[in-house]
């Protein structure tokens, strides 16, 4: 089964966020999971205020794919930004 | 190396207090993030797929010990203690958090750095040849020509909102090693037929989406003429350079559009009648020289008895992984009984470009035994010690060895040129580190590249080509295709002075197949190639033909 969730960078730290019921968060297993179009859209809108707020920069739609683990994403893309680079970086 | 004088200072010092402000200001509310996005793009910040991302000017490549340990101490505090160095001779932070920035930029200020014309479309941060000064081939050192573009570009009121960036490369020697000829502007140093050195000028060069080859406007200018004349020519383009189309903004477009002769007319017109102003404006030949004089070898002079030669020749008849890395690392000096010495920072298996504060750090302190405390940063993503006594090299050697720095692959098929790509970018269709790590590793030891000899592998994770994919003897190209990463191979580009856009050799491969298709590239070379052949030389001979039977056979 497929959906969508909200993605972010938050503001100060310019981490990757996740629209959550109640706020935001770094894992992606907290996102709040819109089933189809209209409560996509719906939930984007209720991002928003985060924007104005200064909470986040730019959230925008994530279609995922529901597992049990919870949502994952569809795009490599955004499987990057939640996992992080697939190259380790360089050990220090 | 320059140093600031009381205005340079004090205009850092005022550009770090004013983002602090605007910084404070986007954090509180006051600034939407439309109104700070240019603003923090004037400070080199860059929101990518993971974290912000802050671009540090290395202006001509040339750093001090001290500086690098700045870079090494900025890694490990703010970031996740590593930096990037960029084909653009700069260094990329890919973590730090936006509140931070000010702070960083505080911390660079104190060694003379900044990351002003970073981004934005404004004139770049100026380029060079990572040998310039110390190379056997050298005319002159370009560094105080290029300190001179600096000075003149930064805050120019006239080009701080160009129709998009803008990059000039400069190099003082007949090969070309700052890639001139891919460039919005390259400068090459020559003599004329009275002995003069002055520059050639090539304007229209570059990569991305459309990749050209610059053309020459100017056979010869010279030295003192040349802002004057650089800004005859960002006249013509500021007022007609494509400001509707953002995929036609770059002069190379201008350039190709009007063709090199008539954008030549329009240049020398503008320079005889309005440059005229600004020539009276031009620093003298006094101030010039003054500038010169901070570029001054810092090494007295020749070896006049060679035994530093014959020590390293010594040393590399007895030690053979010495002996290779020599052979990789080490180029000709202007000064007897030096070398110029290249410091890989493409392990096998790494990531090309990244170095740890560690490596940073180590790579400093043995500047400052071996190379009179000075480094460059090359487009290739290396790093170059330009002033190393010949007697001394074989303990840099020992000492690079120690910090996992002596890769003996400069210039050779494992010294892979590699953009972010869509592990950080946000602009990437494909990833790019991964292909350059595997490519790494299957190409095998030193001496198996030693033995293929001279080969440039370039990889871009998107037709930006931060990766210089068009001018690498095999470029790839990463792209999406129905949700999956293919990738385009074209072969026979080539970044010096016989610069060229490499073609397509056919249909691109699955990520999977990539490495495959450059065994098989690489392969067929090495059935066809002729005694003494490089890649480059068997392509041009060859044609993509073999290439493409080898790869499309089955
Ligand atoms: S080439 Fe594309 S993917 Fe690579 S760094 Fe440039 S913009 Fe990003």
């Amino acid at each position: 089964m497929s959906g969508w969730i909200v993605s972010a960078n938050d503001l100060a730290a310019g981490t990757v966020v996740y629209c959550t019921a109640g706020g935001w968060s770094g894992d992606i297993g907290d996102a709040a999971v819109a089933a189809d179009r209209d409560a996509a859209k719906k939930l984007l809108a209720a991002s928003q205020p985060a924007v104005r707020d200064n909470r986040v920069v730019g959230p925008y739609l994530v279609e995922v794919e529901l597992c049990r683990g919870g949502p994952s994403p569809l795009r490599l893309r955004e499987q990057l930004r939640h996992r992080g680079p697939s190259v380790a970086q360089a050990k220090g | 190396m320059y140093r600031y004088d009381e205005f340079d200072a004090r205009l850092v010092r005022e550009r770090v207090a004013q983002f602090r402000g605007q910084v404070a200001r986007r954090l509180s509310g006051e600034l939407s993030e439309e109104e700070f996005k240019p603003l923090r793009l004037m400070n080199g910040v860059y929101l990518q797929l993971h974290a912000y991302m802050l671009r540090v000017a290395v202006p001509y490549g040339t750093l001090s010990s001290r500086q690098l340990r700045k870079l090494a101490h900025i890694a490990a505090v703010y970031d996740k203690n590593y930096g990037h160095f960029t084909t653009r001779q700069n260094i990329q932070f890919n973590w730090p958090q936006l509140r931070d920035i000010p702070d960083i930029l505080g911390e660079l200020s104190e060694v003379e750095m900044h990351a002003i014309q970073t981004s934005g479309n404004c004139i770049r941060n100026v380029t060079a040849d990572p040998f310039a000064g110390a190379a056997a081939d050298e005319i002159e050192d370009p560094r105080p020509i290029c300190e001179l573009i600096r000075q003149w570009s930064t805050f120019h009121p006239e080009f701080t909102f160009l129709p998009r960036k803008f990059k000039i490369a400069v190099t003082g020697a007949p090969h070309d090693r700052a890639a001139i000829k891919v460039h919005d502007i390259g400068l090459r140093m020559h003599r004329n037929a009275a002995g003069a050195p002055g520059f050639e000028v090539v304007v229209g060069g570059g990569q991305g989406r459309t990749p050209m080859i610059g053309k020459t406007i100017r056979r010869w200018l010279a030295r003192d003429e040349i802002l004057a004349y650089l800004e005859a020519i960002m006249r013509v383009y500021n007022l007609h350079g494509r400001r509707d189309n953002k995929y036609k903004a770059r002069v190379k477009i201008l350039v190709h559009e009007i063709g090199a002769a008539q954008f030549a007319a329009q240049v020398e017109r503008e320079y005889e009648n309005s440059a005229g102003q600004a020539r009276k404006a031009l620093p003298d030949a006094a101030e010039i020289q003054r500038i010169a004089r901070y570029f001054a070898p810092p090494i007295g002079g020749a070896e006049a008895d060679g035994e530093g030669a014959k020590k390293l020749r010594a040393a590399r008849g007895t030690d053979g992984d010495f002996d290779l890395w020599c052979r990789a690392s080490l180029a000709a000096h202007k000064i007897p009984g030096h070398a110029i010495v290249t410091v890989s920072l493409k392990p096998a298996g790494g990531i090309p470009g990244d170095a740890t504060a560690e490596q940073m750090r180590s790579v400093a302190g043995l500047a400052e035994r071996f190379s009179h405390g000075e480094v460059r940063v090359s487009h290739e993503q290396n790093l170059v010690l330009p002033w190393v006594r010949a007697a001394e090299v074989h303990e840099l050697w020992r000492g690079l060895r120690d910090s996992g720095l002596a890769a003996a692959n400069a210039g050779l098929a494992g010294d892979i040129i590699c953009c972010p790509g869509l592990d950080y970018c946000t602009l990437a269709t494909a990833r790019s580190i991964p292909v350059a790590r595997q490519l790494s590793l299957q190409l095998g030891g030193a001496k198996r590249q030693r033995d293929i000899g001279g080969l440039s592998i370039n990889i871009s994770g998107c037709i930006n080509a931060c990766g210089h994919h068009h001018v690498g003897n095999i470029g790839i190209l990463g792209l999406e295709k129905k949700g999956r990463e293919f990738y385009q191979i074209t072969l026979g580009g080539s970044a010096d002075e016989n610069a060229a856009i490499g073609d397509i050799v056919g249909p691109g491969f699955a990520a999977e197949e990539v490495g495959d298709a450059v065994d098989l590239v690489v392969g067929t070379y090495l059935k066809i190639r002729r005694a003494g052949e490089t890649f480059i030389d068997t392509y041009r001979r060859v044609g993509t033909q073999p290439f493409k039977e080898a790869l499309y056979a089955a």
